[in-house]
C-alpha cells in the first residue's frame, strides 16, 4: 500500500520513470492527461459555478488537506485571486528526503496541471517559480480585462 | 474531530470584500486522500502506454529509492522498525488494521485498502494492477534482507488482504 502521505515521492519517481521512458514530452503528456482526468470535475467545476471565487473554494480544500503554509487572497472586485506559498508541503517533503533525488522539474507539474484549466475559463494564470527550490512560489489568477 | 482538524472553512474576511486565508503547516493534519487518485492515474498511464512490466518496474524504482533507510534497517534484521513503519502509515491514513507478530514475522490483516476505498468512494476504478502497490512494493522493500514478503490473499475489489513479512528461514 502506498499511503497518500507517501504519494509525493511516488509522484516524483513517476516523473523520473516517464522521462526515462519517453523524455520530457512523455512527462508532459501525462500531466495533460492528469489535468484533464482530475481537475475537470473539481477546479473546473468550481470556476464554472462561482467564477474566480471557485479558485478560492478549490484551493481552500486542497491546501488545507495538504497542510500547506500559505496565504490566499481573493479580491473579487478587482477580479484577482492569488496564492503565496511560503512552504509547499510537496516540494518541502522532497527537500527533506535528503537520500532521494527529486525529479529535476518537479514543480513544473503545477502550472502544467492548473494553467490550462484556469485559462479555459477565460482567466489568466501567472506563476512565479523563482524560489521553488526553497518550496516557495506564488500564482496570480486574474479575470481578463474587457477590451 | 481532533485538534488538528482541517480548517478549510475558516477564512478571514476583511471589510473591503477581500477574502484572505492564511495557514501554517501546523494548523492542519497532512492527509490529502485524493493523492490516491493521482497514483491510480499514474499507474494506469504507465499500464496503458508501456504495459504491465513497466508498472512493476516503476513501483520497484519508487520502493528502492523511498524505502532505502527502512531497507537498511531490515538488512540488519530489525523487524521492529518495520512494525513501527506499518503502524505509523496506517495511523496517518486513519485506517484500522490488525497486526499479529512473533519473533520472526509480522502479519497484517485489513478489511479493505484505504487507497482502493477512497478511489471507489470517488467513483474511480482502481488500476487492474493495484495489488502491485503491495506485492511489488513490499517485495522490493525486502530485497537483500533476511525477510520475505507474502501477500497471503488479496481481494481485488476491496483490497481486503492478509500480508506477511517473515524471516526467510522460517518460511514454510
Amino acid at each position: 500500500m502506498i499511503s497518500c502521505t507517501e504519494f509525493i515521492p511516488a509522484y516524483s519517481e513517476g516523473f523520473k520513470y516517464l522521462e526515462l521512458k519517453g523524455g520530457r514530452q512523455e512527462v508532459e503528456k501525462f500531466w495533460k492527461k492528469l489535468s484533464e482526468g482530475t481537475l475537470v470535475n473539481t477546479l473546473s467545476k468550481a470556476i464554472q459555478k462561482e467564477g474566480i471565487k471557485g479558485c478560492f473554494t478549490y484551493w481552500s480544500h486542497t491546501l488545507n488537506e495538504e497542510a500547506a503554509d500559505f496565504r490566499m487572497t481573493l479580491d473579487e472586485a478587482k477580479g484577482e485571486f492569488r496564492i503565496d506559498m511560503f512552504k509547499c508541503p510537496s516540494k518541502g517533503m522532497l527537500n527533506e528526503l535528503k537520500y532521494m533525488e527529486p525529479y529535476h522539474a518537479y514543480c513544473e507539474h503545477c502550472p502544467a496541471l492548473y494553467k490550462p484549466i484556469v485559462e479555459s475559463h477565460g482567466l489568466t494564470y501567472e506563476e512565479d517559480m523563482s524560489r521553488c527550490d526553497e518550496a516557495r512560489c506564488s500564482i496570480v489568477i486574474r479575470r481578463k480585462l474587457k477590451t | 474531530m481532533n485538534s488538528k482538524e482541517n480548517t478549510a472553512d475558516k477564512s478571514d474576511k476583511s471589510a473591503q470584500g477581500i477574502i484572505i486565508m492564511e495557514r501554517k503547516a501546523s494548523d492542519n493534519k497532512y492527509l490529502h486522500k485524493d493523492f490516491h487518485i493521482g497514483l491510480n492515474h499514474l499507474m494506469n498511464y504507465i499500464l496503458d502506454n508501456f504495459g504491465e512490466d513497466s508498472v512493476r518496474d516503476y513501483l520497484r524504482q519508487f520502493a528502492r529509492a523511498f524505502y532505502k533507510p527502512l531497507n537498511n534497517k531490515l538488512r540488519s534484521g530489525d523487524l521492529e522498525a518495520l512494525e513501527s513503519y506499518i503502524t505509523d502509515i496506517y495511523e496517518k491514513e486513519e485506517w484500522k488494521i490488525k497486526i499479529n507478530k512473533g519473533e520472526n514475522y509480522i502479519e497484517i490483516e485489513q478489511e479493505s485498502c484505504p487507497g482502493m476505498s477512497h478511489l471507489i468512494s470517488r467513483g474511480e476504478k482502481p488500476c487492474p494492477l493495484y495489488r502491485e502497490t503491495y506485492t511489488t512494493v513490499y517485495q522490493t522493500l525486502c530485497e537483500n534482507t533476511p525477510f520475505d514478503y507474502v501477500l497471503v490473499h488479496f481481494d481485488d475489489n476491496t483490497g481486503a488482504c492478509k500480508q506477511l513479512f517473515i524471516r526467510k528461514e522460517n518460511k514454510l
